[in-house]
């Protein structure tokens, strides 16, 4: 089938940084996540009463999938893509710069332990934990999290006395009861959702040869 | 409110000098607006900024409407930036009630952060106001161009950059369509522990991520069967160019910015 044909070479153009194929890619991952980020602004979920500006949103999961798929570059760009198009015609500028920071930092830190080749693995950590391997995608989210949500608080204590006047006492004593665990639990939901929707998709992704085997 | 009718764009197609101007200008513009307003200390200088960005909304020929209604998405931001402020600064007191303490300092505090968040968010809707988003992207690209040269993808990403925008409806609708058919089994959406939503998600979103990614197939196969072949050596049907109409109006923008932040 000609089709079937097309598809094999647009898979072996995948390949390149800048191929079409990955362009679109990135595209679509951008409305899709700039979709469930509108989503969630109008079907809220509030974490904490305490802090009710805090709202969940799915729109991470879109870019750990691009990231899973083409790789730390993509997913900083599908990241700065959601965020300026969000902080543009929704959410603040300000915002939009919070969510580069803290996005790009999970994306990149899932990348690195996500696409790093099991050789690597073994070379840094020895025969032995070099099979943690198996679990680098939950190693990468842990780690991601972890630090995005230590990202946030930075930023936190930076922006928000300087955006909203709130002196930085006040927003140290959110701290502990909401700002910290509401980014734990978001990008810690993010990342189980990304991983269980990628899963669902993988064979998909195969039959159309989007990923390799 | 069905998910359809949420419009992402908000732009307000008009012949004014305001539309005219480049999209680089007017970035520009509004990203001195945004710098400036950081710098002003006193309710006077909010004031004359406040003045300069209805000024160029008379000039855009912008309805008053369309500018307040950009505040709502952040309406409870403002509120509660209100709120904390009027609470939390010690002072004078003006009312009290339990551990409610209004003070004098707190009011006018919370009135002049919460009239600078405003017009932050003013000053940049008035960019998506009068810009179509084709030509903010084409903006952004020949911004972004001169880092070519460290790495930054600047033609992809607006390449990138428009093609979201052109799918966020479809998307939208598509959205729409997989929720009203997941609720037709009996999903549920919109209760349930915290858990128990997040994992709702998931009958929507494998649906809608296999209809981008299948979107996004006949998308490349078009592009790749009309050569398409990245930003290099490409023509464009409409070039930006500077003209003397942007000279004047960014410089009286600049000027009156500056101004304002040094003598507020």
């Amino acid at each position: 089938m000609s089709v079937t044909s097309h598809n094999h070479k647009a898979a072996s153009r995948l390949h390149s940084f800048t191929s079409p194929k990955k362009l679109v890619y990135c595209g679509l991952l951008t409305a899709v996540a700039v979709v469930l980020g509108m989503l969630a602004v109008y079907f809220p979920i509030r974490l904490f009463s305490v802090a009710p500006f805090l709202l969940y949103d799915p729109a991470d999961v879109p870019i750990i999938i691009g990231t899973l798929l083409m790789g730390a570059g993509h997913g900083l760009l599908i990241t700065v893509a959601v965020s300026l198009i969000m902080g543009l015609y929704e959410a603040g500028i300000i915002g939009a710069f919070m969510h580069i920071a803290s996005t790009g930092l999970l994306v990149v830190l899932i990348a690195a332990f996500y696409h790093t080749p099991e050789h690597r693995y073994r070379k840094v950590f020895g025969p032995t934990i070099g099979a943690l391997y198996k679990y680098r995608y939950v190693l990468g989210a842990v780690v991601g999290t972890i630090g995005s949500a230590a990202v946030m608080v930075g930023l936190n204590l930076l922006v928000t006395p300087l955006y909203m006047g709130v002196p930085v006492e006040q927003v140290v004593k959110l701290l502990a009861p909401a700002i910290i665990p509401f980014n734990l639990i978001k990008s810690g939901i993010n990342s189980v959702l990304s991983y269980l929707v990628f899963a669902a998709l993988s064979p998909y992704l195969r039959v159309n040869e989007i990923i390799e085997k | 409110m069905r998910l359809s009718d949420m419009a992402l764009g908000q732009y307000y197609p008009c012949d004014s000098l305001i539309h005219q101007l480049d999209p680089r200008s007017k970035l520009l513009i509004v990203f001195a607006l945004i710098l400036g307003l950081f710098f002003v200390n006193e309710l006077l200088g909010l004031a004359g900024f406040a003045v300069l960005i209805v000024a160029m909304a008379l000039l855009a020929r912008i309805p008053f409407g369309y500018l307040l209604r950009s505040l709502r998405p952040l309406l409870v931001v403002i509120i509660l930036t209100f709120a904390l402020n009027a609470l939390f600064t010690p002072g004078e007191s003006l009312f009290k009630a339990g551990f409610i303490n209004v003070t004098r300092e707190g009011v006018q505090r919370g009135t002049f952060m919460t009239v600078r968040l405003a017009l932050l968010i003013t000053a940049s809707s008035l960019l998506t106001l009068t810009t179509s988003p084709m030509a903010l992207t084409d903006g952004i690209e020949r911004v972004l161009s001169p880092f070519r040269r460290v790495g930054i993808p600047a033609h992809e990403f607006a390449m990138m950059m428009t093609i979201a925008l052109r799918f966020i409806p479809t998307l939208m609708e598509e959205a729409d369509r997989i929720m009203k058919a997941q609720m037709a089994r009996g999903a549920d959406f919109e209760s349930g522990s915290l858990v128990r939503r997040a994992k709702s998600f998931i009958p929507l979103l494998v649906p809608l991520f296999v209809s981008a990614f299948r979107r996004a197939d006949e998308l490349a196969t078009a592009m790749e069967a009309r050569c398409y072949r990245g930003g290099e050596g490409r023509t464009r049907l409409k070039v930006l160019r500077i003209q003397a109409k942007d000279y004047v109006t960014v410089s009286f923008a600049l000027l009156s910015t500056v101004a304002l932040a040094v003598a507020f």
